[in-house]
């Protein structure tokens, strides 16, 4: 889940660089986070233990290093969706906005992100499903003790204990069911702009 | 009296292409200005320039006495300038109910919100839709939240982008009217930008028309009627033709020959001109006048509108009759006060 939200925070940083730059930028840009996707599993988590066993970033062996690695992967998919919420976004809205003296945070807030909160959370759901299942990277990286589920699944399946690994993989589904339902009910009970919660609306 | 909005030699280049060049406006408090142009003469351009949405590259920008853009040594941005904007495509915000869309443009000091909002909706005769999200909504009904949404915020000037050009005919009427009167109880003053006639005659005080970028004509739209600038302004102010009419010199002035029949207007002739007429400048005449023959005349919303041929004309004359008018040879008398020539450039001549 960690993982999820910073890989959607950092396509949002990603998306707003990008913003009002050439398309050569994006371009760029884009080109630089599919090859995360080109480049197998294996070979990226190889290269995070290369870069990360050492005294100047020891992370090898730490959940941030897992965490940074999830990210890394499921940003592409983060940027894809999220551009496209955000291309369909019409920039008149926040001249309105800006037109009505709306602070700063409310129009990031009640405005921009209220409208992205639908496209944003689906994201959110299919980058914490693929990352919930992860295998490769977490193979490699996982913090001794800790398995991530898709490497307990796996686990148990080679110890021929499949009873164990099915009721995990079943557990894992129901974790992303549910957190599917409450960020729907989340939704369904938006509300009013919190500008103007208490302010007699 | 008290200036609204000044600007003094405005510019602005967009891609390496002029937009607005040397442009000098003027609005008083409480006048409404229509803003007129054809398509990309530079009208959303200098309303955004004006609402700070956009910046000067050269001139000054002054909103109720105080400079808000001085090309680079001052800029105020659109937060601060205490203005209201309509949108041409309404720009409500779709994930509120109107009453929010309202409510969140009113200044944050306001007490009891929700009866400010609604008292605004209520004025705009959209009360009774005030839980309702934008989308449920009419174009009409829209434009009227979006109008109370620009009021919300109490603005001394107001901005509009188009905002009735997405209506039908008579939604667009009504609004006309209603805007005008709220706008008149309120004390506003309102820049509309449009290229419908309609806006000139029913709304403005001032008329300021923009071509290529640049101010051709400002004035009252009886002074846009009665001595059209521009070939673009003549049609816009309702002139008819545009057809190229051989001129001659006769002392100085412009001579038209026009079926063996000279008119003299005042003014230099121009090499080539192209003719243009009001409504009830050309009429049948009973004797004299020019030779013409009536080449069609079809009824059109309680006159007759009739086409003459006259010799040397590549085009017919159109003019309006009472009554229906036989087809064939004919006499007519054009009113030299009603007709307008512009040489081929553009430039009026008389």
């Amino acid at each position: 889940m960690i993982a999820a939200t910073l890989a959607l925070a950092t396509g949002i940083a990603v998306l707003k660089l990008q913003h009002g730059r050439s398309l050569w930028f994006a371009a760029g840009m884009q080109g630089l986070l599919a090859t995360n996707m080109a480049v197998p599993g294996l070979v990226l988590g190889a290269g995070y233990v290369i870069a990360f066993n050492n005294n100047v970033l020891p992370l090898y062996g730490t959940a941030l290093l897992l965490i940074v690695a999830y990210a890394a992967g499921a940003l592409p998919v983060a940027v894809r969706l999220l551009g496209t919420a955000t291309a369909q976004l019409d920039m008149k809205l926040d001249e309105a906005a800006r037109i009505f003296a709306l602070p700063l945070s409310t129009r990031l807030i009640d405005i921009e992100a209220a409208l992205l909160a639908r496209p944003g959370l689906h994201a959110w759901l299919l980058v914490a499903a693929a990352v919930m299942f992860e295998l490769p990277v977490s193979e490699l990286l996982y913090v001794p003790g800790e398995m991530p589920l898709g490497v307990a699944i796996v686990s148990a399946d080679m110890m021929a204990r499949y009873d164990v690994a099915a009721r995990l993989a079943l557990l894992g589904m129901a974790v992303l069911a549910g957190l599917a339902a409450a960020l729907c009910l989340a939704l369904r009970l938006g509300g009013m702009p919190r500008s103007l919660e208490g302010k007699a609306v | 009296m008290r200036r609204s909005l000044r600007i003094l030699g405005a510019s602005r280049r967009l891609g390496g292409r002029v937009v607005l060049r040397g442009i000098d406006l003027a609005l008083n408090d409480g006048d409404f200005l229509v803003l007129a142009g054809e398509s990309g003469s530079g009208k959303t351009t200098m309303l955004r320039m004006i609402a700070g949405l956009d910046r000067a590259d050269a001139g000054i920008v002054e909103i109720n006495g105080t400079v808000m853009d001085d090309a680079g040594r001052v800029f105020i941005p659109a937060e601060r300038r205490g203005l209201g904007m309509v949108f041409q495509d309404f720009a409500l915000w779709p994930h509120l109910s109107c009453l929010e869309n309202v409510a969140l443009a009113l200044p944050p000091v306001t007490p009891k919100r929700n009866e400010a909002a609604m008292a605004l909706l209520d004025r705009l005769g959209v009360a009774a839709v005030a839980r309702r999200r934008p989308a449920q909504l009419s174009g009409g009904q829209q434009q009227r939240v979006g109008i109370a949404r620009a009021l919300a915020t109490r603005p001394s000037l107001l901005l509009l982008d188009e905002p009735l050009s997405s209506l039908d005919l008579e939604t667009r009427e009504r609004l006309r009217e209603e805007l005008r009167e709220s706008l008149r109880a309120t004390g506003v003053s309102a820049v509309l930008v449009s290229h419908d006639p309609e806006d000139c005659w029913k709304l403005a005080d001032q008329v300021a028309v923009l071509e290529n970028g640049a101010i051709r004509q400002q004035g009252t739209p009886q002074a846009l009627w009665e001595a059209p600038a521009s070939p673009y302004i003549a049609r816009f102010t309702g002139a008819h033709g545009g057809i190229p009419v051989p001129v001659m010199a006769r002392c100085g002035q412009a001579a038209l020959v026009l079926g063996g029949e000279v008119i003299v207007l005042p003014g230099a002739p121009p090499e080539k001109a192209r003719l243009f007429w009001r409504d009830d400048a050309i009429c049948p005449a009973g004797e004299g006048g020019i030779a013409a023959e009536v080449v069609s005349v079809n009824f059109e919303a309680g006159r007759f509108r009739v086409r003459w041929r006259v010799p040397g004309l590549a085009q017919p004359l159109s003019g309006y009759a009472a009554a229906p008018v036989p087809l064939g040879a004919q006499r007519i008398s054009i009113d030299p006060a009603k007709i307008f020539l512009f040489d081929v450039s553009g430039d009026h001549c008389p």
